[in-house]
């Protein structure tokens, strides 16, 4: 009798204990890990001005609008922000293979990537850009025939490029500081990429570079965020919108983009779902 | 995301995608072959410094071989193609720019750093032609120059044939460092494939398939050269 009894209670408190563990074990997704794990991990460009790069050489931190965005989220969840370096070619496989949680770094939002991972709402609306050297005559896609161009290996920038002007060469390098010093040594006419990518590192030689009119494509940008990580992406675009509500959004593209920095840009598109915002 | 590949996908992806890889493999193939032949040249002439009378000429050739070994190849293929090329005068800078900058120049840090790899290679292969043979050239009559062309080096190079097909399959797969500099070979073929159609499998099984051929090939020269060297009938 007494081990019968005693057989029936170890039972059921095993039962009891895979009942609790599997229905944890269901309800734990990548925000409960986040908050066990005490940090969020952005994936972010090392050198990417001004999204994410180091502007004050004594304290080598990154700062720029990619970590302002990390750093909210980071508050809302309750957790330290964390960056972690990625590249344009690495951004996806890396949120997609679970060693960042968010990826930041000018993720395009095209319908192609929508099949592999989500997007929050557009934390940046922009284009594909060209620039040129100032003292050459060439001033619109037309020009750039046979001419060779640089862009961002692994990006979307490249075969845009040979859409728009398929005689045109196009040279794909690791990072934008290579391509730009591609574009320095004369080893290339042109360099297409992100407008403002390229204004960051057009900063740096003022008035020795100008951009075409055009937008090459026009393109908006939001937070990669995992597939079937339905209470993360609220949480993150949430964050997007009580950041404008809160006027935190604008100063944080006037610190980097606007009247507080040399690229003196004009905001004109305010956080909130991708069709609301054009 | 469906990992694996399946036959109607791949025949898909290879009437998409084809010909930008064999476009790659061939120019993989054309670095390779450059690389080769120039990195023996360039090997040859080391291994014979090495070997002067004058102790400057000993000096540079011994600080190459060990000075470039020990600089990894990337930063060679970074400076040939950023650095070295700022101090060329503008109108050598245009004619290098219109044609393949890249392929170029990959070409040269290649040729440069394999080179040493190969020097050594021949040197161990020169001590092991004994002294006798340069005494009794020398004795002969047969100048310095000629005691290496004639005698020396092809007894070493027969010693270490199998060494320099190992090179040979070391610089192949080398080349592809030039995709840090632009240069569409083989692996930035595969990898454009994949940032397209964000299929891993497929591009980089071929780009492992073609690399296995190549390399396959220069081992059955070897065997075929080891056969040769024992001199039996098979030759």
């Amino acid at each position: 009798m007494k081990s019968k009894t005693s057989k029936t209670i170890i039972a059921s408190a095993m039962c009891a204990a895979a009942v609790t563990i599997a229905f944890n074990a269901s309800a734990a997704d990548e925000v409960d890990a986040i908050k066990a794990r005490g940090t969020v991990i952005c994936g972010t460009g090392s050198n990417y001005v001004p999204f994410s790069f180091i502007e004050d050489q004594t304290t080598r931190k990154n700062v720029g609008y990619d970590v302002d965005l990390c750093e909210a989220v980071a508050k809302k969840l309750g957790v330290k922000a964390e960056l972690k370096f990625v590249t344009t070619a690495t951004r996806i496989p890396e949120l997609q293979q679970g060693r960042v949680d968010l990826a930041l770094a000018s993720v395009t939002i095209t319908p192609e990537r929508k099949e592999l991972i989500s997007f929050s709402y557009p934390d940046m609306v922009s284009g594909t850009a060209i620039i040129v050297a100032a003292d050459k005559p060439l001033k619109a896609f037309s020009d750039l025939a046979d001419k060779r161009v640089a862009v961002m290996e692994g990006g979307s920038t490249g075969p845009a490029m040979t859409a728009k002007v398929p005689s045109s060469k196009v040279i794909g390098f690791p990072t934008p500081a290579t391509a730009f010093l591609a574009l320095e040594q004369h080893k290339v006419h042109a360099m297409a990429g992100d407008e403002t990518a390229l204004l960051g590192l057009m900063r740096a030689t003022p008035g020795k570079y100008v951009m075409f009119d055009q937008y090459l494509v026009k393109e908006k940008m939001g937070i990669g965020i995992r597939k079937d990580e339905p209470r993360l992406l609220a949480l993150v675009n949430e964050t997007l919108v009580e950041m404008e509500k809160s006027g935190a959004a604008q100063a944080s593209y006037d610190r980097w983009f606007g009247a507080n920095s040399p690229l003196k840009r004009h905001r004109n598109f305010k956080f909130g779902p991708e069709e609301a915002v054009e | 995301m469906n990992l694996f590949p399946t036959l109607s996908g791949i025949s898909d992806l290879w009437a998409q995608y084809g010909s930008s890889l064999l476009d790659g493999l061939c120019m993989t193939l054309q670095i390779a072959a450059i690389a080769i032949v120039g990195s023996l040249v360039a090997g040859v002439i080391v291994a014979f410094a090495r070997l002067s009378t004058f102790k400057p000429v000993r000096a540079i050739a011994a600080g190459y071989a060990d000075f470039v070994r020990c600089v990894p190849l990337l930063v060679h293929a970074m400076f040939w193609y950023f650095g070295a090329t700022e101090l060329l005068p503008d109108a050598a800078k245009d004619w290098l720019y219109d044609r393949d900058a890249g392929m170029i120049l990959g070409s040269v840090a290649l040729i440069i750093y394999s080179a040493a790899f190969v020097s050594e290679d021949l040197r161990s292969g020169i001590r092991s032609v004994s002294a006798g043979q340069t005494e009794a050239a020398r004795a002969l009559g047969f100048s310095q120059f000629n005691t290496f062309r004639l005698v020396v080096l092809p007894q070493a190079v027969r010693a270490v044939i199998p060494s320099l097909i190992g090179q040979a399959m070391t610089i192949t797969k080398n080349t592809s460092i030039t995709l840090m500099i632009g240069v569409v070979e083989i692996i930035n073929a595969a990898r454009r494939v994949q940032d397209t159609t964000f299929r891993i499998v497929e591009p980089y099984a071929f780009a492992t398939l073609s690399y296995l051929i190549i390399c396959s090939v220069l081992t059955l020269l070897a065997m075929r050269y080891e056969r040769w060297a024992r001199g039996g009938a098979n030759a």
